[in-house]
């Protein structure tokens, strides 16, 4: 009935001399290529649904014209790193999570990626050599609102960005994913300045509020290998969610997770509880009848909902208290 | 995503000509609204269709019109059905085509409607103008083919629908070179492309909705409590929503409000209190 994924390209006019726009078009050789003036005229439409979309998403290829890189948000997590920044080189993302905010923030299920990486190169080096805190280096997170890595067969961002990672020597760089995409990580060598960062759920969650992605085994299966060939392993367990017996849950999931993986190689941990702008959310509740998580009685704190106060403090300590039997406290940063 | 539930989008279907709609009005079984006088407006089961007259403006008002009529927005499917010229020798006469990219020649601007349903036609970016195009050369047009009606109807039907409910198929009948503008073949073209047309018709109003937390009978059963407890429209949005949830959290079924169908409430301060005690009941407080 639906289309396959990425049945359509669509590119803005200007894109066509970029390498990156060549490389996804070999890529991709059956989709019909649909030209478009500018990126926005389909991906900002308006009334879009956003659901819908994603039943068959499509592709657009896009210059991005400014804001190659932005200063990190203030709520979010920036592990003590001062001169912490964000881009976008891609918009949206291949899984449909649940819980996820880009059903809010963005109008539209298609996935936009920007071609001209060095206009990004040459925006992240300007922002290093002007950073506020010289003593420190730039942390970038280039996979923030998006999954980079589960897209690398189609835009081969990552491995670029960690060989100019390479180059750059007051760069971290975090790359945020759900993905089991070992192809795209076998032939790199390891960078000491990029963390790799998986977002981990226990099997339950993954199979209800995380369609479409590896399997926990599989994210497992590709942390061991990336901490066997010595890169820099950061977990994520975040979103918690806060599901019928979520105690026991989480505990075996993390017992499960520091049998198969050895805790003293991990670079850190990031504990967060569900949270989400309140914006966002507003727009995914209509569009989600059919997801329990997003009908939870939640509290509203400013411009972000979460569960209430005291059952936010109970889950925090509950978690914090599991996760000090595998690793130090300074090594678990926590949200929520 | 989960499996959801099946069913038939209603079929809003603008066309310039009688002679266009024709076909169609006869394979679906439409009867004319004798209510729609000055814009000929013909009804059945699941489709409706509207006849426009030529250009884009007659094309947005009577698609403006059609959407009025129609009982309801978010169930339904918008398709133009027309006839075109190509700009391209790729396509040939009779050729039946989808567009995925409509060009408005008059103002520049562009419109997508989603491509989402599997379809087995030829697909075209359709350039709409304002006039009959004549003897245009190829490489000077950015669309593969060309209408009179498309921005029209894409631009009105904007204003009620997503761009994932609205199809726009055409049939080549002539060819911007070399125009003949011999009405009986054109229309000769566009008759025989109809058996292609039509299953395409009904394959893009085959919809899914997500798996509903609500079922039907639940409400049915919502709208009776909210007719009899005589609540207001946010009330009954609200009950609506907190049965939702209800549902979604694991309720097995929504009993707990039968009894609110023996209760009248005598007064606006007594339905409001009983309507929070429904609440509270639903959302386990």
């Amino acid at each position: 009935m639906w289309q396959k994924r990425y049945s359509h390209i669509y590119l803005e006019d200007g894109v066509d001399p970029y390498p990156l726009t060549r490389t996804i078009l070999d890529r991709l050789p059956g989709a019909t290529r649909v030209r478009v003036a500018d990126y926005k005229h389909i991906f900002a439409r308006g009334r879009q649904n956003f659901q819908a979309q994603k039943r068959s998403p499509k592709l657009i290829l896009a210059r991005k014209k400014d804001n190659w890189i932005y200063p990190g948000p203030s709520q979010s997590q920036d592990f003590g790193y001062r001169n912490f920044y964000y881009n976008s080189l891609l918009l949206n993302c291949i899984y449909n999570c649940d819980y996820c905010y880009l059903q809010g923030m963005y109008p539209s299920g298609n996935l936009v990626v920007f071609v001209n990486e060095d206009d990004f190169f040459s925006a992240t080096k300007r922002a290093i050599e002007e950073r506020p805190f010289p003593e420190e280096p730039l942390y970038l997170c280039i996979s923030y609102d998006t999954d980079l890595l589960a897209y690398e067969n189609v835009a081969p961002y990552c491995a670029r960005f960690i060989e100019f990672t390479r180059s750059q020597e007051d760069l971290l760089i975090e790359i945020r994913t759900k993905s089991a995409n070992w192809n795209a990580l076998a032939e790199v060598a390891p960078c000491p300045r990029v963390i790799l960062a998986w977002t981990l759920s226990p099997r339950s969650v993954v199979k209800k509020y995380e369609k479409q992605t590896p399997s926990l085994e599989q994210r497992i299966g590709i942390v061991k290998r990336c901490l066997d060939r010595g890169w820099q392993v950061r977990l994520c367990f975040d979103p918690v969610l806060r599901i019928d017996g979520w105690e026991a849950i989480y505990g075996e999931f993390f017992r499960e997770v520091f049998r198969a993986l050895p805790a003293r190689s991990i670079r850190d941990v990031s504990l967060g509880l569900f949270r989400m702008n309140a914006d966002f959310f507003k727009r995914i509740e209509k569009q989600r009848p059919d997801s329990d998580i997003l009908y939870y009685p939640f509290e509203r704190e400013s411009s972000l909902i979460s569960y209430p106060q005291e059952e936010r403090r109970d889950m925090l300590s509950h978690l914090q208290e599991e996760l000090a039997a595998y690793l130090p406290r300074e090594k678990i940063e926590t949200w929520g | 995503m989960a499996p959801g539930r099946k069913f038939f989008a209603l079929k809003l279907i603008v066309t310039a000509l009688r002679q266009e709609a024709r076909p169609l009005i006869e394979a679906l079984g439409l009867k004319q609204d004798t209510g729609s006088r000055r814009i000929p407006v013909y009804a059945g089961e699941d489709a409706m269709l509207v006849i426009a007259g030529m250009g884009k403006v007659m094309a947005a008002i009577a698609t403006t019109h059609l959407m009025h009529m129609a009982p309801r927005h978010d169930r339904a499917c918008l398709i133009n059905v027309g006839t075109c010229a190509a700009v391209t020798d790729r396509l040939a006469l009779g050729d039946a085509v989808l567009a995925n990219r409509i060009w408005d020649r008059a103002t520049e601007r562009e419109f997508f409607p989603d491509m989402l349903v599997k379809h087995s036609l030829q697909e075209v970016s359709l350039g709409t103008f304002d006039r009959p195009v004549t003897g245009v050369k190829q490489p000077n047009l950015p669309c593969q083919a060309v209408d009179m009606e498309a921005s029209g109807v894409y631009q009105a039907a904007h204003l009620f629908l997503a761009p994932h409910q609205m199809m726009f198929l055409k049939v080549v009948v002539d060819f911007v070179q070399s125009s003949t503008f011999d009405l009986s073949e054109m229309l000769g073209h566009y008759t025989g492309s109809m058996q292609d047309l039509l299953p395409q018709i009904t394959k893009a109003c085959v919809w899914e909705d997500p798996a509903p937390a609500v079922t039907e009978g639940q409400e049915r059963l919502l709208a009776k409590v909210a007719a009899h407890m005589r609540l207001t429209r946010t009330q009954t949005h609200q009950l609506e929503k907190a049965a939702q949830r209800f549902m979604l959290r694991g309720g097995e079924n929504l009993d707990l409000l039968q009894p609110y169908l023996q209760t009248r409430p005598r007064h606006k301060a007594s339905r409001n209190r009983i309507f929070s005690s429904i609440l509270a009941a639903l959302n386990g407080s």
